[in-house]
């Protein structure tokens, strides 16, 4: 749980959202939300409202949740009226083909048409335009955390050995391969801020996330800004 | 069952269809989105004559006399027809679960006038001359009925169609009057079925021990036996939440293979029980084999519905009304999205 927060919606009473914006980015968690406000204030990316599926407030969301998250919204006047397109953003996690087919299959299932491939977008009657995104972009296994950790070893590279020797030793060197970058993230934050060392992804974007040492200006970041740059050349 | 409804040209509706109607049907919408004008569309096509729009409008606060001029008169129809264009027909239509279709048809006659008498005397003349308006049903039968809107000395004649669809509607006007009620409950009487009613009230109600035809200040009315009370007290006079509640119930129970149309069915019921309601209602719907047509705007009646759903979602499906560029348009979604949207605490109402 966020102990902050500074948009007033990771932590509202109600799970409801009311839609204003055209362009939609619907994302895994509220982690990956902070990212994405960052990334588009950073760089003066056009605005998109962020949101991801949850059941409670403080609820992790997950892609699982998808399908009837987006089901569910889809029958809001709000979202009907004023949404156009929605940038679905997913983890590629281990098998990035396997995955993207369950983001289609999450899609389906709430009524859409799904993309037949990432990056460009599928229609549907009456239902705004769908475009899918994993992270990492180019179809390597991985996340988010991925990508954010090559930006917060251009600031600390000293770190990355002592905790890939530390990843070997813990319990999570049985764990896939994809969930070792959460892993090493989250060490990364916490050991790099006095001030709260129990900072972690998910919270650090409510607060002062250049405090934290994951610079959005950085090169590893720029396929992504490049996509909700050019985003509105992907849809209709 | 009706699957299917299409309206063309009908007040805030320029065009709307609607397909895969369920058991049970919720209407959403803001207001001045047409969920009522959706309900009084479909009571029309459903009914036997014109008269409909007159109670229809008594119903809306409209006042239950038209004081009969050439503005009024004119004013009364066009206001029938979407942007109050008279050039094109009104057409409501509904496609049954068997493909039979019903529909009427509203439209001016241009070449056709009628000398109606001037109310108010603002001229020498004693008459005035409008367009005439026709009502043309159809029946499941494909029998027609045309219904021209005449005026005869002794008032308004209008000739009904004998072929109606089993339909009633029930809105905060027309729920508790107790003679309508008492009315479907003497059927039940006759049929002996008036059991069914009482299960269903005491499922919820147990106070209620039974309930009886009566007559209260020179009406019928429906008299409820109540637990630690010696004498019957009319239903009205127990709860209004229990009256319409038992009015919905009638409804279904004496409109088997109809449709029975509720607007604002959360009015007047206690949140608490809106759960148990929905279960029972659609017990009752699905054992009469009866259509179940409802708007609201309560979000505690919404939530209240979700356990019903969950087990149930293939006898309902969700339409909400909604303006789009200007426009009244009905979007419909499965029993699955509704179930979807209020376990996703979307903005259902």
């Amino acid at each position: 749980m966020p102990k902050s927060d500074e948009d007033g919606e990771l932590l509202a009473a109600t799970n409801t959202i009311h839609f204003t914006n055209k362009w939609v980015i619907l994302c895994e968690g509220w982690g990956d939300k902070g990212f994405f406000i960052n990334l588009i204030k950073k760089r003066n990316l056009p605005e998109f409202q962020i949101i991801f599926p949850r059941q409670f407030p403080g609820d992790t969301g997950g892609w699982t949740k998808f399908g009837r998250f987006l089901s569910g919204v889809s029958t809001q006047e709000d979202f009907l009226t004023t949404v156009k397109a929605i940038l679905i953003v997913a983890d590629n996690d281990s098998n990035p083909a396997e995955r993207f087919n369950e983001i289609r299959k999450q899609i389906a299932s709430a009524g859409y048409n799904a993309p037949t491939s990432e990056l460009t977008a599928s229609t549907t009657d009456n239902l705004p335009a769908i475009v899918v995104a994993m992270l990492p972009l180019g179809g390597v296994s991985g996340s988010l955390e991925t990508v954010c950790l090559e930006a917060a070893y251009s600031k600390w590279p000293d770190l990355k050995n002592p905790l890939d020797g530390y990843i070997s030793q813990a319990p999570a060197a049985k764990w896939p391969n994809s969930k070792h970058d959460k892993a090493r993230i989250d060490c990364l934050l916490a050991a790099t801020c006095e001030q709260d060392p129990t900072a972690s992804l998910a919270t650090l974007w409510t607060r002062k996330p250049d405090q934290y040492h994951i610079p959005t200006d950085h090169k590893c970041f720029d396929p992504i800004a490049k996509v909700l740059n050019d985003f509105g050349t992907l849809v209709p | 069952m009706l699957c299917s409804v299409n309206i063309e040209n009908f007040r805030c509706f320029k065009s709307v269809s609607v397909n895969n109607l369920k058991s049970i049907t919720v209407l959403v919408g803001k207001n001045g989105r047409g969920k009522t004008t959706f309900l009084e569309a479909l009571f029309l096509a459903g009914g036997m004559s014109p008269e409909i729009l007159f109670r229809t409008r008594n119903w809306r606060g409209g006042g239950g006399e038209l004081k009969l001029n050439a503005e009024t008169y004119d004013s009364f129809w066009r206001q029938n027809f979407y942007n109050f264009d008279v050039s094109a027909e009104a057409n409501i239509s509904f496609i049954d679960s068997t493909a039979r279709k019903r529909q009427v048809r509203m439209s001016y006659k241009a070449n056709e006038a009628l000398e109606l008498p001037l109310a108010e005397q603002k001229s020498n003349a004693s008459t005035f001359s409008v367009k005439a308006v026709n009502f043309e049903w159809t029946g499941f039968s494909g029998k027609k009925h045309n219904c021209k809107v005449e005026f005869k000395p002794e008032g308004l004649k209008l000739t009904p169609f004998e072929e109606s669809y089993s339909m009633v509607f029930l809105n905060p006007a027309s729920l508790l009057s107790p003679d309508h009620n008492a009315g479907r409950f003497n059927e039940l009487v006759i049929a002996n079925r008036e059991s069914e009613a009482l299960v269903a009230v005491q499922k919820l109600f147990p106070e209620v021990q039974g309930l009886s035809m009566g007559i209260d200040a020179g009406s019928n009315t429906i008299l409820a036996a109540l637990r630690n009370l010696k004498e019957k007290l009319p239903i009205t006079s127990v709860s209004a939440g229990i009256s319409k509640y038992l009015a919905i119930l009638l409804a279904i129970y004496t409109k088997k293979k109809g449709a029975v149309l509720v607007d604002q069915i959360e009015d007047g019921l206690y949140f608490d029980q809106m759960g148990d309601i929905w279960a029972s209602l659609l017990e009752a719907c699905k054992a009469n084999e009866v259509q179940l047509i409802v708007t609201t705007h309560s979000s505690e009646c919404l939530s209240a519905l979700l356990p019903t759903l969950e087990k149930n979602s293939d006898d309902f499906s969700l339409l909400r009304s909604i303006k789009d560029n200007g426009e009244c348009k009905i979007r419909q979604f499965s029993g699955a999205q509704f179930r979807d949207a209020l376990s996703e605490d979307a903005e259902v109402r």
